[in-house]
């Protein structure tokens, strides 16, 4: 019923990236990246560093301004209709992203998901507080939630951030490397509730990560870019030896497990960075 | 001398009423700063004061313009934190402290290059902008200095919340729809705004004590905003009794004695954290 109502409200049932480049100071972050992303899909976004994931997320926010081409986000303009799609688009930055030395509480920071939507002031009422402890209760937090960011690990302050994105009921989530600094044990924790709830709630995922492994089972699609779109689709087309190459530039150690080619990237980096070469 | 006679005093009066003023914009403005990493703001707003002052000072000598320089330093201290805050718009601290660092270098180049012009009979009231002592407010000082407060305390009230929220990841305030721009301008456009009045009425030395010491000491022991407001407000009531109490006993600036007790409670705050 609430899921009726919620769509509703789209105009179209996916996202539509048509022949966009982003250039930041002189350089282009991505080029001629056509992408049609359906709004219920689980989605991870793989390539080396600087290849323009988060750019893409951006592009996707309305964060940023296209140098040319078209993007409708659920039928919308994210450059004109921006407040509306980044009320409906949960996103969880990287929590290396966050202040650690800032005076709010775990509750506190959920509640920013919350009152983002609303007009200022934002007070919030009984109401607010219990959709956060709701959503903080989904990642397993509801007990920290008197505590302070600086006080907890890697993934838990990876919870409270994606709590923070899920109080707002989203339409569709955007991870950026949420695996980042996080024990194994939390990310499978994390996984399987980002799964649960995004087959309970018919919520799109769109998650950047470095390693595919965590995922690997249970993810419907990939997208490998390197500034442009390597290629997109089930892992089994995606993860092919030729298009690791392109992508990486280098020859990746890969598994091959039934039909599928498993690269063994681990926190893979471009042959021109500081960090060691897998050969 | 006794001490209700002290008490009496139109001087201890003004300060008293001065420095709850103080305790005020040092409980709102505060965490802000130390929040959002610009401490430094604080000096460089002074300083543009200065520059402002100077400037203020040389269009009534040579312009010919009547202007109260005052106003001048106001507008000039403000614009320069705001100049600052447009460096250090992406919100990444360090590049905010360079942005600060720069105006700072631009503010007071201006302030030298008018004071060297302007009659040098004029300079001792330039630098009375940056040395205002609480012990000689007026009641127009105060008047300014409490509308201010009236004003910085509202806009706190009504933003706190923001303020925090773009301090703690701007990036993804900003994704999830908040107006970032708008706060990120307002809060360093009432942080300078409330340097430049108190530093009037105060002096610069007690400003840089009241506004960032107090909160520092705060955040060590607290992660609650308001209560962090709460402890700096009280620390500057108390400290800034203590303060007078001494000065009229001893006969010494106020706001040395203040600055010294602050800073000595802040290295107790250390000693008893280890």
């Amino acid at each position: 019923m609430y899921r009726n109502i919620r769509d509703n409200i789209l105009r179209e049932k996916n996202i539509v990236i048509n022949d966009v480049s982003v250039v930041y100071n002189g350089s282009a972050a991505i080029e001629n990246v056509f992408l049609d992303i359906d709004f219920s899909d689980f989605i991870a976004v793989v390539g080396p560093n600087g290849a323009g994931k988060s750019t893409i997320a951006k592009v996707i926010l309305g964060l940023v301004n296209p140098l040319k081409g078209y993007v409708s986000v659920f039928g919308y303009n994210p450059l004109k209709e921006g407040d509306f799609i980044r009320r409906i688009i949960g996103y969880v930055p990287q929590y290396i992203s966050i202040s650690q030395n800032i005076p709010i509480s775990i509750l506190e920071t959920v509640l920013m998901g919350v009152l983002a939507v609303r007009k200022p002031p934002r007070f919030p009422s009984r109401k607010d507080i219990k959709r956060a402890l709701n959503a903080l209760k989904i990642v397993d937090m509801d007990s920290y939630k008197d505590k302070s960011v600086h006080e907890l690990s890697g993934g838990e302050r990876q919870r409270v951030l994606i709590a923070r994105a899920l109080a707002r009921e989203p339409r569709y989530l955007i991870l950026d490397e949420p695996f980042a600094g996080v024990d194994v044990k939390s990310q499978r924790e994390i996984i399987d509730f980002l799964y649960n709830y995004h087959k309970e709630n018919d919520v799109g995922l769109f998650i950047i990560v470095h390693d595919l492994a965590p995922l690997i089972n249970y993810i419907d699609k990939i997208l490998l870019i390197n500034r442009k779109v390597i290629a997109y689709g089930c892992p089994v087309d995606v993860l092919t030896k030729e298009n690791i190459k392109t992508a990486y530039g280098i020859e990746v150690p890969i598994l091959e497990r039934g039909n599928i080619c498993y690269p063994l990237l681990g926190d893979m980096h471009k042959p021109s960075s500081r960090r060691g070469v897998y050969k | 001398m006794n001490l209700i006679n002290i008490f009496l005093s139109p001087f201890f009066i003004k300060a008293f009423i001065g420095l709850i003023l103080t305790a005020l914009v040092a409980a709102s403005i505060g965490p802000i700063i130390i929040s959002r990493g610009m401490t430094f703001l604080t000096a460089e707003v002074a300083h543009a004061t200065l520059g402002g002052a100077a400037l203020g000072v040389f269009i009534v000598d040579y312009l010919g313009a009547y202007v109260d320089p005052l106003y001048v330093a106001t507008i000039f201290g403000v614009l320069s934190g705001l100049f600052a805050a447009y460096g250090g718009r992406t919100g990444i601290p360090e590049k905010l402290e360079t942005a600060i660092g720069i105006s700072m270098a631009i503010s007071m180049s201006i302030a030298v290059f008018f004071l060297g012009i302007i009659p040098s009979q004029d300079i001792p009231q330039v630098w009375g902008y940056l040395l205002g002592d609480i012990l000689l407010l007026s009641w127009s000082d105060i008047l300014v200095l409490s509308s201010v407060v009236v004003f910085t305390t509202i806009i706190y009230f009504i933003f706190y919340r923001e303020f925090i929220y773009i301090a703690l990841d701007m990036e993804g305030a900003k994704a999830m729809g908040f107006n970032v721009k708008f706060y990120h301008y307002l809060s360093v456009f009432i942080a300078s705004l409330a340097v430049v009045v108190s530093t009037k009425a105060i002096g610069s030395i007690m400003v840089y004590a009241i506004m960032i010491v107090p909160s520092a000491m705060a955040i060590t022991f607290s992660k609650k905003f308001f209560l962090i407001s709460l402890f700096s407000f009280f620390i500057v009531l108390a400290s800034g009794i203590a303060g007078l109490l001494t000065s009229f006993i001893v006969s010494i600036a106020p706001s040395g004695i203040i600055g010294l007790i602050i800073s000595f409670l802040y290295l107790l705050t250390l000693a008893y954290k280890k």
